[in-house]
């Protein structure tokens, strides 16, 4: 009981953490202009280091190895991605069409969206806490782990349709306030749900 | 022949016998048995209650003793009821197997105990106890009065119901399924479920903070100066009736729902989203009401308002 009731306190100090996270993570403006100028800024950069007239910058000279100097870009576009997305996070009810993070599939080099509860970390608080759930549920009578289950297809259905309207939706930043603080109450929901399965694997249960 | 027949009756008459025998031998081999015992306990000390089926009645009294009544349901072992300096222990041993059928305990306590129950099925009512309750069970209903003293109090598909004294204290309810009802309760309160229908009938509450995912949420009463009331759901309907609409700071948002009010003001669409939120602010604001939905109606409205 002890254990599960720490287990429970570590939960709840992720979704306070989750909860002091930035919520409002549009920027307050287009971002991509400028990063497609400096896509083109990049080139004649590049172009430099074959031609010994373009003064070559420094860091790329002593840094980056020419094999690097792919990955490097990437990486400085998605910092540059990052720092606008954090940048605007005080947003405004400017709409953006800032483009979506993205981050490199493992193994295939492909780039795919990376969705804002998963970039904040919240998937993954969501992930453990309907795990440990399911390993509780054989401590329950077999008609409350029906209920648990039931409810529990409930709050990840409201889970997904949060995050497919925030994936979907080029939306304002206050909207997006609201999805990230429904997002987390149904994070808190769900810790709920953890602790009451944990508080029945009681010594009384047979 | 004959012998052939009265030998298959016999033996078919001992079959029946044994299966009988059989039959017996599986029923419980203890009718429900009465209980009555006490002891002497600490006034203000703790009680730990352990009951799997049945119910539970707990009741405070002015006496410094434990005393218990009510039957022992066919097939229970025994009860074991110990005190220990200032610690009350009392659970029903259930066999590890075979049949057996819940037990009802009405137990008396000093009114000043802390009170801890625990049960599967069975119910649990709390009455006149002035110290700190935790009151849990898996698909047992809760029934608590709360005083001064705070009360946590959860079931998995059961219901909760807790009437206050008008006293502040903190109260935290929770549920997966079940429907959760507070009267009268005042301080401060959290109450959460999945799909339980949430319904609050304040005293003056300092602050409140209530959520489910697609139960219902009902507040109607006080809200303190400096108080906060924070409710959340995705898609139960939520209606709130304030006592008086003077130092107002209401925000009310829906991702998609309708938000109605009596402050004769108009939710707003939020940039190119269906957001729509209200916002009314009265005298000095400092009474915060913070309201959140995903798909469903808000109502809110104050009784000074209101006609």
């Amino acid at each position: 009981m002890t254990n599960d009731r720490t287990d429970h306190s570590v939960n709840q100090a992720v979704l306070e953490q989750a909860g002091q996270l930035p919520r409002a993570v549009t920027p307050d403006r287009d971002l991509w202009p400028g990063i497609a100028g400096r896509l083109g800024e990049q080139l004649p950069a590049e172009e430099a280091t074959a031609n010994p007239a373009v003064v070559t910058p420094i860091h790329s000279q002593r840094l980056l190895p020419e094999r690097w100097q792919a990955p490097a870009l990437a990486a400085s576009l998605l910092v540059a991605l990052l720092l606008g997305y954090w940048i605007g996070r005080e947003g405004t009810d400017a709409p953006s069409s800032a483009p979506m993070v993205t981050e490199t599939t493992p193994g295939t080099g492909e780039l795919r969206p990376v969705s804002l509860v998963e970039e904040v970390g919240l998937l993954e608080a969501r992930n453990a806490m309907a795990a440990e759930i399911e390993a509780g549920l054989d401590r329950l009578p077999a008609d409350a782990r029906i209920v648990v289950i039931d409810n529990l297809t409930a709050i990840n259905k409201a889970l997904d349709q949060i995050d497919a309207v925030l994936e979907q939706a080029p939306a304002t930043g206050l909207d997006r306030q609201l999805l990230i603080s429904m997002y987390t109450d149904q994070l808190a929901r769900l810790s709920s749900v953890q602790a009451l399965v944990m508080n029945s694997n009681q010594e009384i249960l047979l | 022949m004959n012998a052939l027949i009265q030998h298959a009756c016999c033996r078919r008459s001992t079959c029946w016998a044994v299966l009988l025998s059989l039959l017996l031998v599986n029923q419980p081999a203890v009718a429900e048995t009465p209980i009555d015992e006490r002891q002497d306990a600490a006034s203000e000390g703790h009680v730990e209650v352990i009951n799997i089926s049945g119910s539970v009645e707990v009741a405070g009294w002015e006496e410094d003793q434990v005393a218990i009544t009510g039957t022992l349901g066919r097939g229970v072992e025994r009860l074991d009821f110990s005190v220990d300096g200032d610690q009350t222990r009392i659970e029903v041993i259930y066999p590890q197997t075979g049949r057996s059928e819940g037990s009802d305990l009405q137990i008396r306590i000093p009114a000043g105990s802390s009170l801890d129950v625990r049960t599967v099925s069975a119910s649990i009512n709390a009455a006149d106890v002035t110290g700190r309750q935790w009151l849990n069970s898996v698909s047992g209903d809760i029934t608590s009065e709360v005083f001064d003293s705070d009360l946590e109090a959860e079931t998995v598909s059961g219901s909760l119901d807790v009437s206050g004294a008008a006293q502040p204290t903190v109260i935290a309810l929770k549920t997966v399924s079940g429907n959760i009802e507070a009267n009268a309760v005042s301080g401060e309160l959290e109450a959460g479920s999945v799909s339980g229908r949430i319904e609050v009938d304040a005293g003056m509450l300092d602050r409140a903070r209530l959520g489910t995912t697609s139960g219902r949420i009902t507040l109607d009463g006080g809200l303190a100066s400096g108080g906060r009331y924070d409710l959340s759901t995705t898609s139960g309907r939520v209606s709130v009736m304030l006592d008086h609409d003077a130092d107002l700071d209401l925000d009310a948002q829906s991702f998609s729902g309708r938000i109605e009010n009596c402050f004769g003001l108009d939710a707003e669409r939020e940039g190119y989203s269906p957001e729509r939120s209200l916002r009314y602010r009265a005298g000095e604001g400092d009474r915060t009401v913070r309201i959140r939905t995903m798909s469903s109606r808000i109502e809110i409205c104050a009784e000074s308002l209101s006609g």
